[in-house]
């Protein structure tokens, strides 16, 4: 069979979800492609209806509204919010979809799209401001060594029940009963699922336009890609630099084949907002509840699922560097995390997906003279 | 008759022996190179070192700048990446993995 043409590859781009998503499909149906492509929107906007915070009729805003109550939900509900305390599970808190108090606090009230600049100085005065908890000398040293250990999200959940009572994570509160498909959130604890939820919805894309052919979707930045276009081993895709590259254009740090996998990015270079004057950013540390600051500038995973991808790009950039990448080879997961300082860390699982890695590489090492486990490519 | 014949054959012998003698004569003068040639190589790598000078090796990239690599005593341990065999993608990215845009 001849091999297919990119001109060919049909694409199809909506606004879903807070993020501009692109479907791609080889097939020269045009028919069987709009069927595909309207399917798969309308698959999206059902998901943003059920998942999304900002919406206050969403089947999860009026689960948080029932905090403390338990709540029978949907399945597509209960799936993605079964998978995102699975998650946090797994990374011991550092993903944790219970940090929506936290995410309020600085700032992230609504959609990105719609957000002002400084737009929560109208807070009540009573509440507490972004400036004068993460600007603290004392708070800051306290949490010093703590941001990066995995163990601390978990133990700091019983060290202290007063002073970040409604801000810090509280994943490992939340029940669940599978038989019922029932959920009760501890009192004033809401959930956020947004990126876990179009990672979801991403991965549920592909499943409904593979039949059509070969697909690649492209939620916001998070790929899930179907079977290989013909004659290719592979969507060509890459991973974009957060810097910025001459003429302020998008340049990328490698390009690579993705077929029948996920790549996904967590990130503080682009989601940026001022307020009381300081930039801010939705990075949350479980432990503090306030904006993590570990070194990490972008975390990008492969993985078989979206969803999951997502979820472990988030647990890692909010780790840090050491503790972050140490969990990607435990758990054997291919990742990369470019530091603030410029250096990019790569566990050997990504260093064999990646193809290319000519832009900013100079020069490459082991990090680590005791185990080699992962590899350094400074900018 | 015969005799004609063998009158003819004479130059053409001793065309043969000189033939012989000078493959023989290169033969030799060959094999006398080979001896002498060992002798001189030690010469050529005696030429005068910089020891102690740092070792850099400049390695002209694709685009023109160079990689300077560090002394060997550097607490990390470099080592070139290897090359992936893979076909890297020769069409332009369709997308790309971002944090959320």
């Amino acid at each position: 069979m001849k091999d297919s043409h990119p001109a060919n590859w049909r694409t199809h781009r909506f606004w879903a979800m807070g993020s501009q998503v692109a479907l791609w499909l080889e097939t020269s149906d045009s028919g069987a492609a709009n069927a595909a492509f309207t399917a798969a929107e309308a698959l999206f906007a059902a998901n943003e209806q059920i998942l999304s915070r900002f919406q206050p009729t969403s089947e999860l805003s009026k689960l948080n509204a029932r905090a403390g109550q338990w709540t029978t939900v949907s399945a597509r509900l209960w799936n993605v919010l079964a998978l995102a305390i699975r998650m946090a599970e797994i990374t011991n808190g550092c993903f944790d979809p219970t940090i929506l108090n936290a995410l309020e606090r600085c700032g992230y009230t609504d959609s990105f799209e719609k957000l002002t600049p400084d737009s929560q100085n109208e807070r009540p005065a009573n509440s507490v401001t972004f400036r004068g908890r993460n600007y603290s000398p004392h708070r800051r040293k306290e949490r010093k060594g703590k941001e990066e250990n995995f163990a601390v999200a978990a133990s700091f959940a019983v060290k202290s029940q007063r002073d970040c009572r409604v801000t810090r994570g509280q994943w490992a509160a939340v029940r669940l009963d599978k038989r019922l498909k029932a959920v009760c959130l501890p009192p004033g604890i809401r959930v956020d699922l947004g990126g876990i939820a179009k990672g979801y919805t991403a991965q549920q894309a592909v499943e409904l336009m593979r039949p059509f052919g070969p697909c690649l979707v492209d939620a916001g930045g998070d790929l899930a890609a179907g079977d290989s276009p013909r004659g290719y081993p592979g969507w060509p895709v890459a991973v974009s630099s957060p810097w910025p590259g001459a003429d302020h254009e998008t340049s990328d740090l490698y390009t690579a084949w993705l077929a029948n996998r996920s790549l996904a990015t967590s990130g503080i270079d682009y989601r940026t907002w001022q307020r009381n004057g300081q930039t801010c950013h939705h990075l949350i540390n479980p432990v503090t509840g306030l904006p993590a600051d570990t070194g990490g500038l972008t975390v990008t995973i492969l993985a078989d699922e979206a969803a999951t991808a997502e979820a472990w790009a988030t647990a890692t950039l909010a780790a840090g560097p050491a503790t972050g990448m140490a969990a990607l080879l435990d758990a054997d997961l291919a990742g990369l995390m470019v530091l603030k300082n410029g250096q990019i860390l790569v566990t050997p699982a990504m260093q064999r997906h990646i193809q290319d890695g000519q832009l900013h590489r100079t020069e490459s090492g082991v990090i680590d003279d005791d185990n080699d486990k992962f590899h350094l490519h400074e900018t | 008759m015969n005799t004609m014949t063998n009158r003819g054959k004479r130059p053409n012998q001793q065309t043969g022996k000189l033939k012989a003698l000078l493959l023989t004569g290169s033969v030799i003068a060959t094999l006398a190179g080979m001896q002498v040639l060992p002798l001189q190589e030690p010469a050529a790598t005696e030429m005068p070192a910089t020891a102690g000078e740092p070792v850099t090796i400049v390695v002209p990239a694709a685009d023109g700048a160079a990689i300077t690599l560090p002394p060997a005593n550097r607490k990390a341990q470099l080592e070139l990446n290897p090359i992936p065999q893979a076909v890297q993608p020769q069409i332009n990215p369709v997308a790309r993995t971002r944090s959320s845009r």
